[in-house]
């Protein structure tokens, strides 16, 4: 081999590691409030202010601080990060959640894995689901419209339900209970989905969502679900109606 | 002196046949200026969103369990009363009050929601029910008018994420004489609507409805040369527009509604009647499943091609209470 095409071999393979490693497929629609990003890649951490135009790469930490909140635009779908959340983009269809709580929005079927610092599942469908971390290391699995299934790697698998929250527990991970939530109270409520300036490209599917709940609803638990801090725990706030 | 004998004969033998006719007619135009109990109406009277009861400072939101229906079977029954003057009970032609009254109506209605049906881009939901109505006049002289209404109907409803929702159905009603224990009226009324709702801002929304049918229509005949007991039925496009503002616990609720007619049996054929109505209604929720009401409505009915006087303008002004319940 000449040295000219050694040259252009190096190149291309140069060209193309540059790619694989650096940025991910995805930019950022909104940003509000103090969000930085912690990289490791010059062996060392480095701390930088994200703003309407920075890239995010590949296994860098996305810190949203208080009342700071981002939106992402992945390659078929939207990620929104909530306030005081630590997250981390693996792949395009790879998130990681440290902390905090995100929304993923998808529209189109999609394949993503969802990590926590305990456990781990993938989700095949489409859908709108809020995930928030819990004391146990696992999380809380929130479809707000959807369909499709949730995959843990003990090989079981749920299928998605709009308004049905199912708690994920452990490594190698289980589904821990699943409960039914008031959808309309999760809209009114939600700043993933109010805090931003544009409306969610499934509107119309969590309306949907939340007029068949309606039409479903037998009672409703005067309490509210807090935190998991064990895997055989989850707290419970009762309150007067 | 025979001549004016043979007159008196004439007019004492055909008074009861004139009086019974013009009783007839009346009652004709009392059906026709009807304004019938809608499914749709009450199908979507019990359905009303579930108000938030707590706030969350997570941007989660507030997580709190609810128990469901494993398939959505409902059921749902109310009353409402009304109390109100009518300025042209009669629907006659002219000005706009004639033989004005006081009415009084009660109303008993109940229905069943036959499940929820999630079809991946729409929610189905078929619904059966029924209503009687006991409409009485009131200090006017009209009494022998009074009649009770009753009213059935089969409504699937496809709700889509758009915002827009689709319906058909059958409905039936029944007009019977309370005081002469007669059937005046009957019909079947297969149709086909669209609606869509939409907030305009936190407190007000708006509501678009479009629908058309078919009123297969039975009454008595007027004794009169082409006539048919079938000459109420038409093919009915209507059109309305509401506005619904919440304050608190007062809801103001004005409509606009048109509809056009087209008549095609007996002495009716050929007619078509154009109808304007307005109106404005003010709720106040009592409690979750009480209301009070005032509501003003003004009609006018604008008749081409008909054969008798058909054209006429009516006020309603009154005050109700209702009262429903789901399960």
């Amino acid at each position: 081999m000449g040295s000219f095409s050694k040259l252009i071999l190096n190149a291309v393979v140069l060209t193309t590691a540059f790619f694989l490693h650096a940025n991910s497929n995805c930019k950022i629609t909104y940003i509000d409030g103090l969000v930085e990003t912690i990289s490791d890649k010059d062996k060392g951490s480095t701390v930088e202010t994200l703003d309407r135009f920075s890239a995010v790469q590949h296994n860098d930490l996305i810190c949203t601080g208080k009342g700071a909140r981002i939106e992402l635009l992945l390659s078929q779908s939207i990620l929104r990060i909530g306030t005081t959340s630590v997250l981390s983009l693996k792949k395009d269809n790879e998130v990681f959640i440290h902390s905090g709580s995100f929304l993923f929005c998808s529209t189109k079927h999609t394949i993503i894995k969802f990590s926590s610092i305990g456990s781990e599942v993938t989700f095949s469908g489409s859908g709108t689901i809020i995930l928030e971390t819990t004391q146990n290391g696992g999380f809380k699995f929130i479809p707000l419209e959807g369909r499709g299934k949730l995959i843990c790697n003990k090989g079981s698998e749920l299928d998605v339900l709009g308004g049905r929250m199912v708690l994920v527990l452990d490594r190698p991970t289980r589904f821990g209970d699943a409960y039914d939530i008031d959808l309309m109270l999760m809209l009114k409520t939600s700043n993933l989905i109010n805090a931003y300036p544009d409306p969610l490209a499934s509107f119309g599917r969590i309306s949907l969502a939340v007029y068949s709940q309606e039409l479903r609803i037998k009672g409703k638990y005067n309490a509210l679900i807090g935190d998991a801090p064990t895997n055989d725990n989850l707290q419970i706030w009762a309150f007067e109606d | 002196m025979k001549k004016l004998v043979s007159i008196s004969l004439v007019a004492a033998i055909s008074s009861p046949f004139i009086n019974a006719q013009n009783q007839n007619e009346q009652v004709r135009n009392r059906i026709e200026g009807t304004e019938r109990p809608s499914a749709n109406k009450q199908v979507s009277q019990v359905s009303d969103k579930s108000k938030a009861s707590s706030e969350s400072p997570s941007d989660t939101g507030a997580q709190r369990p609810v128990i469901l229906k494993k398939k959505g079977f409902s059921a749902f029954f109310g009353y409402d009363t009304k109390y109100f003057y009518r300025s042209n009970p009669l629907a006659q032609e002219g000005k706009l009050k004639q033989q004005a009254t006081g009415m009084w109506t009660n109303t008993f209605y109940g229905g069943s929601g036959l499940g929820v049906y999630d079809m991946t881009d729409y929610v189905l939901t078929p619904y059966v029910g029924g209503s009687w109505t006991l409409n009485d006049y009131v200090e006017s002289g009209l009494e022998t008018f009074n009649y009770n209404s009753t009213g059935a109907y089969a409504l699937l409803l496809a709700q889509f994420s758009s915002g827009w929702s689709c319906r058909a159905g059958v409905s039936y009603s029944n007009d019977r004489s309370t005081e002469f224990d007669t059937e005046d009226f009957k019909e079947f009324y297969p149709n086909l609507g669209i609606m869509k709702a939409y907030n305009i801002s936190d407190n007000l929304s708006s509501v678009f409805d479009a629908s058309i049918g078919r009123h297969n229509a039975e009454t008595f005949s007027l004794g009169i040369a082409g006539t048919s007991e079938k000459e109420l039925s038409n093919t009915e496009i209507a059109a309305s527009y509401a506005l619904t503002y919440n304050w608190e616990s007062l809801i103001l609720i004005p409509k606009y509604k048109i509809s056009y007619k087209d008549y095609d049996k007996g002495i009716n054929n050929g007619r078509t009647d154009t109808t304007h109505d307005l109106s404005l209604r003010a709720d106040y929720l009592l409690g979750e499943s009480l209301k009070l009401s005032a509501f003003y409505s003004y009609s006018n009915r604008n008749a081409k091609d008909a054969q008798l006087p058909s054209d006429y303008e009516s006020y309603d002004a009154g005050v109700g209470l209702g009262i429903n319940a789901r399960f």
